[in-house]
Parts: structure tokens; C-alpha cells; sequence
């Protein structure tokens, strides 16, 4: 094998542990999907934003920033960030393929904040809701029902609901998704209701 | 009997876990339902034929699962038919070919919509749209708002009861958007 060729895993391998990294610490996850969201931010927007200490603050940027997933935009100070598009596509068993995305990281950012989500992860792992989250993709895009996610995923149908939903927002960020149906201002005004 | 033109519609939800939150409309919709009554009218009946819950999907929300919820004190659905705002439907006619043609219908827009099999489609959301087929069919009702957070039942009961000639006596309502405009008027 050639050194380019062996460089260049090596340096795959070192983006995959970074990536687990942003998985498994839903703090470091935070950051990452506020800078993704945000476009670019300095460190007291971070600390702002999602009331981090200084010290905290800064560890978490430098340590993405090291590993590569965060960038600098500015030369100057105060310095800015913003986040790398991350796009990878794991193949396990040759047949289960999980995407690790912004939005899964956003997904796991909520934890600290959605007993929903923290909850599902404990029961399900990431991958379970990498799963989860492509399925409030098909659901939000009108191609599967809760009814339906409940059988492909084996549990019943209130908690498919209940993850589904806690998703959805998440979805409606990061993808493309038409809305569909009346409002219930269009029930209101059909209905003449204010009489 | 039910002849104050479009007070009279059938609405269907399956907003499930919030459905106690439709009582803001609710409330809406009787004032205007009391002032569109003839003197001396039932009010309270015309309130429990006003919100319907198909019985598969009430046999859902009152099942194993419904007990899951672990804040709820009462199974919501519950709450809202003894409060008499909700009424469970009379079992579906599959004797009357609208209410088979719509089932089947539904059932084969969603197995498209996800490129699987008709017959892996539970019937609970087809269900949905086949109750709206009936009481259309019946002449009894002339506007059926369908409520649900599956998009795909949705548009599925629009689309099948369109082609059969309900199209404008249809209205499919997005159960999540429904949620959060009752939500904001607090």
C-alpha cells in the first residue's frame, strides 16, 4: 500500500473516532449543531447560547476543532467557528446501513434535554435512533404511518409515536419537507367558527 | 333530522394523546353550533355526533398501550366522551360498497406511498377515511374534516374519497400543526 493511500485512512479512521466522539458526548454535540444551525459563532456566542462555562466552552472547541469537525472562519480575534458537513455511511453485516448526519448529531445534542430522546438512546443505542430518525423522514414525507414504524421497529405503536414526534422537529430542520393538510385556521374560516 | 348545513360536520380525530387539547375548538364549535340549531334542538347530541372516533382506533387508545402513559391519571379518550364531546362510531358498514371501496382504497395508497405490500397496512388508518365514506354515503353529513399526524392516512383518505366523488366534502387536517395552533391560542 501506498503512503498516500495509508494517509488517507488514517486520517478516515481518525474522522470516524471524532464523529463517535460527537456521538457518545451529547455536550460535544451541542456545540457541533449550534454551529451548524447558526452558520458561524464565537466562544462567548457559545457560552450565551447554550450556558456553558468559559473553561468548558473552550475545551469543547478546541477538542473539535482538533479533531476536525469544527473550523475557524476568521484570522482575527474574536475568533469564529463553524461547523463541517458530516455525511457518513456506516455497512454493518453488509445489509444495515446507518447515516451518521448534522441531523443525527442534532438528534443526540437533545438528549440533554429531551428525556424522550435520552431515554430512547439508553433502550435502543445510537444506532437505534439513527434508525428511528430515518423513519420521521419517511413519516414527515407522508411515505409510513406511526402504525407502521411500530412494526418495522417491533415496539408498540404509542412508543413509536412518542419518538416519532420528538424527531420531528429535527426533520423539519435539516430536510426538505412540504407541509400538507389544512391548518386549523382553514377549519376556522370554512367553518365561519368565530360567529 | 340534522339539517343546520355545514355545523353538521363529521370530525373525526385521532389526535390520540392530546385529543383533550381539541377542546379549545371544541368550544368554539359549539357556540357556533348552538347558534346555527333549530329552537329547542338537542345540543348535547349534536355535540357527540360533531367529534368521531372510528371504534378500531378507540379499541387502539383504550388498549395496553394507552396505559403506558404514565402522567395520565384517565385515558384521555375517555375524559372526552364521558365530558360528551367525543362519540365512539357505530361499527363500519362493509356491507355498503363506498365504505369497502374507500378501505381498500386507503389501505393500497399507503402500501404505494411506502412500496410495500397492501396487506402488511393496518386497518386503523383506513379506517378513518372508510368513516368519513359512510356518513358522506348516508347523506346525513355534509363535510368531513379528518384529523391525523400520519400524512399518508391523510392524504390517502382525500385522494381515495375524491375519486368517488367526495371531493370537496373532504378535508384532511395535519394532526401536528392542529396541536400546535390550539397550543398557541393557549
Amino acid at each position: 500500500m501506498s503512503q498516500t493511500a495509508s494517509r488517507q485512512e488514517g486520517e478516515i479512521v481518525r474522522d470516524f473516532l471524532s464523529i463517535a466522539d460527537l456521538l457518545e458526548q451529547p455536550q460535544l454535540a451541542r456545540v457541533y449543531a449550534y454551529l451548524y444551525r447558526e452558520g458561524e459563532a464565537t466562544v462567548s456566542e457559545l457560552i450565551d447560547a447554550l450556558n456553558l462555562s468559559q473553561g468548558t466552552a473552550y475545551t469543547y472547541v478546541n477538542q473539535l476543532t482538533d479533531t476536525g469537525v469544527l473550523t475557524p472562519t476568521t484570522d482575527t480575534q474574536p475568533q469564529r467557528y463553524a461547523a463541517i458537513e458530516i455525511e457518513l455511511t456506516l455497512t454493518i453485516d453488509g445489509d444495515r446501513e446507518y447515516t451518521i448526519s448534522p441531523a443525527l448529531i442534532a438528534a443526540v445534542a437533545r438528549r440533554a434535554t429531551d428525556d424522550t430522546i435520552d431515554s430512547y438512546i439508553d433502550r435502543h443505542g445510537i444506532h437505534g435512533l439513527a434508525t428511528a430518525l430515518t423513519h420521521t423522514i419517511a413519516r414527515e414525507r407522508g411515505e409510513t404511518t406511526h402504525r407502521l414504524v411500530a412494526d418495522d421497529l417491533d415496539m408498540s405503536e404509542l412508543e413509536a409515536e412518542v419518538i416519532l414526534q420528538a424527531l420531528r422537529p429535527i426533520v423539519r430542520e435539516h430536510f426538505a419537507v412540504d407541509d400538507s393538510g389544512a391548518s386549523l385556521a382553514d377549519v376556522v374560516d370554512a367553518e365561519n367558527l368565530d360567529v | 333530522m340534522r339539517r343546520w348545513r355545514t355545523w353538521l360536520t363529521l370530525r373525526i380525530s385521532t389526535c390520540e394523546r392530546a385529543s383533550h387539547r381539541g377542546y379549545g375548538l371544541f368550544r368554539r364549535s359549539r357556540k357556533a353550533l348552538k347558534a346555527a340549531l333549530p329552537a329547542g334542538a338537542d345540543l348535547r347530541q349534536a355535540q357527540r355526533d360533531h367529534l368521531v372516533v372510528p371504534e378500531r382506533i378507540y379499541g387502539k387508545l383504550i388498549g395496553t398501550e394507552a396505559r403506558e402513559i404514565e402522567e395520565a391519571e384517565a385515558i384521555p379518550i375517555d375524559v372526552a366522551i364521558d365530558n360528551g364531546w367525543v362519540r365512539v362510531a357505530d361499527p363500519l358498514e362493509y356491507t355498503n360498497p363506498v365504505v369497502l371501496k374507500t378501505m381498500d382504497g386507503i389501505q393500497r395508497y399507503i402500501a404505494n406511498a411506502g412500496d410495500r405490500p397492501a396487506d402488511e397496512i393496518e386497518r386503523a388508518d383506513p379506517a378513518l377515511g372508510a368513516l368519513a365514506a359512510q356518513a358522506l354515503s348516508s347523506g346525513d353529513v355534509t363535510h368531513a374534516y379528518i384529523y391525523t399526524t400520519d400524512i399518508a392516512a391523510g392524504e390517502g383518505a382525500e385522494t381515495v374519497l375524491g375519486s368517488e366523488g367526495y371531493g370537496d366534502a373532504v378535508t384532511f387536517v395535519d394532526g401536528f400543526s392542529f396541536i400546535d395552533d390550539l397550543l398557541e391560542e393557549g
